[in-house]
């Protein structure tokens, strides 16, 4: 290929992360980046799949949206038709039951992401040979950490299953409360881990920390662009992962947005569509689509909360906060640590529920006057997830629009494979363009944990692919693995 | 695979329901679950994920049972070893995979495990399931039934017992 034409990169599917996505970039004749995009060519549809169904199937049937976060949906579903059958406080037993169903999912969820999908970057290199770069890889070098890994999983797998009330298919939540309390034996059973689950998280953060230390300068300017926050934080500030108010700020920490109610979404939230993607785009709508699109997910949501209601948490924090004197930290590498954060909290919220006695409480349910709209959100492991549902007077929806957490990324994981195209990708020859160097643009999507599924994994599916195309779409090299 | 009467078995069957028939692994584990099946425990989730390396410890024989886009009809059935090849995401695992990871991390691995994979052939958003893949689920059971039931009790206290060599 002449080093002077128009050349088409395709990462073709984007690996470690959950679905389908792929990446082109075009570079110019000069090998300037002329685009790169993140391309998800998987159609969702389940915004229509839900409509005609009661609005009280809705917690159950969006689980099957997701393989990989389905309490999440399930919660925010439940959230929402709570507020159709006009139960606008939950029982002390019913809050706190779906709180550690929340809180085990973004254990469990977390903890998969940091050891076994970005761990082999962290702890190899991101050039490290592709055979060793994996979970694998991380098992043979490590087995009693990878083996922790795989118990922490379970463990927040054991805590869905004992508020959820089953591993798949889960009913605890339901609108207006829940369907079952946490039995005084699940209880002791949660209770007599607790204790080294915390401390194996701890142990979790202490190792992303010490990689990260040990090259801060280079975690802080990989794949680093400004961008707005979004999140939900409880009404005094604090994180909170369950419930809240919609805040936004800028990349400097100016509040753009704060105190916004769920079923005011719409006034503040937007969606564009692009040709190029099943994806959309959201925005903040008094910024408009050039300059409104946020991030959210950990990072977001350390960067908007004032405080964290866990002591180990907290002081951990403080510390990430420190690096940028308390301004946003807008390092893609930076989720990493947040991530590992809310990890700890997660645990420490976990061992706090799991000593109040209101779990063993018995009204589970509340019921007011009936609304025909619902809208809820949630902090999902991925960030700010919205569910909205109208529904007509035979009590079916009408009308469904999720806006899921990693669409709420989307711009942002544009962004990130443009940045890191230019840093890595400008002014290469062919051969200089090694599996390695394209794994810097899965790196830096990785670190959004985005989650593209429909829960869909048959048996014979396709293998990373990976394609070379000239300015007039020939076909020049390809690798598959 | 051969049973005895004191082999525990798992049958670690997933799928989605709501895509067509991505829901056969499921629609297989359930109806089994339903049968008075001695000695066979049924799990079911949406994929094979990592943690459940650590369930396969309890269990002498494993069959996982999942929907396939390219067996051959009506369904297949193979022994597994454990494989550290991957597929191209770790949010969901290979069995083969896993089987690794169990090796890896705990330091053994049922003694044997296998694969049912029933072939489908419609994976869109559907709670429906199409009639070919119905016949191949039909197929699938009643040679689970023929062959791999070890004692089933009836609800009147009588046992059917079915000792095999497959």
């Amino acid at each position: 290929m002449s080093a002077k034409s128009e050349k088409k990169i395709v990462i073709n599917p984007v690996t470690r992360i959950e679905g389908h996505a792929k990446v082109t970039i075009l570079l110019d004749d000069k090998g300037k980046v002329k685009h790169a995009r993140l391309h998800v060519i998987e159609f969702r549809g389940f915004e229509r799949f839900v409509q005609g169904r009661f609005y009280w199937e809705a917690p159950t049937i969006v689980q099957r949206l997701c393989g990989i976060c389905p309490v999440s949906h399930h919660l925010c579903a439940a959230k929402a038709t709570d507020v159709i059958v006009g139960a606008k406080k939950l029982t002390p037993t019913a809050e706190k039951m779906r709180r550690l169903m929340h809180y085990g999912q973004t254990l469990q969820s977390h903890a998969l992401h940091f050891f076994h999908l970005c761990s082999p970057d962290l702890l190899f290199g991101f050039d490290a040979p592709v055979e060793q770069r994996n979970v694998i890889g991380v098992i043979k070098a490590d087995p009693e950490t990878a083996k922790k890994a795989v118990l922490l999983r379970k463990y927040g797998q054991e805590v869905i299953r004992f508020t959820a009330g089953k591993r798949i298919h889960g009913t605890g939540a339901i609108p207006g409360g829940i369907n079952k309390n946490l039995s005084t034996e699940e209880r002791d059973i949660l209770a007599k881990d607790i204790d080294i689950i915390l401390q194996w998280c701890i142990e979790a953060l202490e190792l992303c920390k010490k990689v990260v230390k040990s090259k801060l300068d280079f975690f802080l300017k990989f794949g680093a662009f400004d961008s707005n926050h979004l999140s939900i934080v409880r009404e005094d500030g604090c994180l909170d992962l369950y419930d809240g108010l919609l805040r936004a700020k800028t990349a400097d920490g100016k509040i753009i947005c704060d105190k916004v109610k769920p079923e005011d979404y719409l006034d503040y939230i937007a969606e564009e569509v692009r040709p190029w993607s099943y994806m959309k785009f959201p925005f903040i709508r008094s910024l408009g689509k050039e300059k409104g699109w946020y991030r959210v997910g950990p990072l977001s949501r350390i960067n908007n909360c004032d405080f964290i209601d866990t002591p180990i948490a907290e002081k951990e924090r403080q510390e990430l906060m420190s690096l940028t004197k308390g301004k946003p930290i807008n390092a893609s590498m930076a989720y990493h640590w947040a991530r590992m954060i809310e990890l700890v909290h997660s645990a420490e919220k976990i061992k706090e529920l799991l000593s109040d006695p209101e779990l063993q409480g018995t009204e589970l349910i509340t019921q007011g006057k009936r609304q025909k709209r619902g809208v809820a959100w949630i902090e999902a492991p991925r960030g700010t997830l919205f569910h909205h549902y109208e529904i007509n007077d035979n009590d079916q929806i009408v009308l469904a629009n999720l806006i899921v957490s990693t669409t709420n990324n989307n711009e942002p994981m544009n962004k990130v494979v443009e940045v890191l195209a230019r840093d890595y990708l400008e002014g290469k020859s062919e051969k200089e363009i090694t599996e390695g160097l394209l794994n810097h643009i899965e790196v830096g999507i990785r670190a959004y944990d985005p989650c593209l599924s429909c829960a869909t994994h048959a048996l014979g599916q396709m293998p990373l692919h990976v394609q070379l195309y000239d300015h007039n779409g020939a076909l020049l090299d390809e690798a598959i693995r | 695979m051969r049973l005895s009467d004191r082999d525990r078995v798992l049958i670690l069957a997933f799928g989605n329901v709501a895509r067509g028939d991505d829901s056969l692994g499921i629609r297989f584990g359930e109806c089994i679950s339903n049968e008075n099946v001695e000695n066979v425990d049924v799990e079911m989730d949406y994929q094979l994920k990592i943690e459940m390396s650590a369930d396969l410890l309890n269990y002498d024989k494993v069959v996982f049972v999942d929907a396939s886009v390219s067996c051959r009809e009506p369904f297949e059935f193979y022994k597994i070893e454990p494989d550290t090849s991957l597929g191209f995401t770790t949010h969901s695992m290979k069995p083969e995979t896993l089987l690794t990871v169990c090796k890896s991390c705990f330091g053994k691995t049922p003694t044997e495990t296998w694969i049912l994979a029933i072939r489908g052939y419609n994976f869109d958003l559907a709670d429906e399931i199409s009639e070919r893949a119905l016949k191949n689920l039909s197929d699938a059971l009643e040679f689970f039934r023929n062959n791999l039931v070890l004692k089933r009790r009836y609800e009147d206290g009588t046992e059917e017992k079915n000792y095999i060599d497959y």
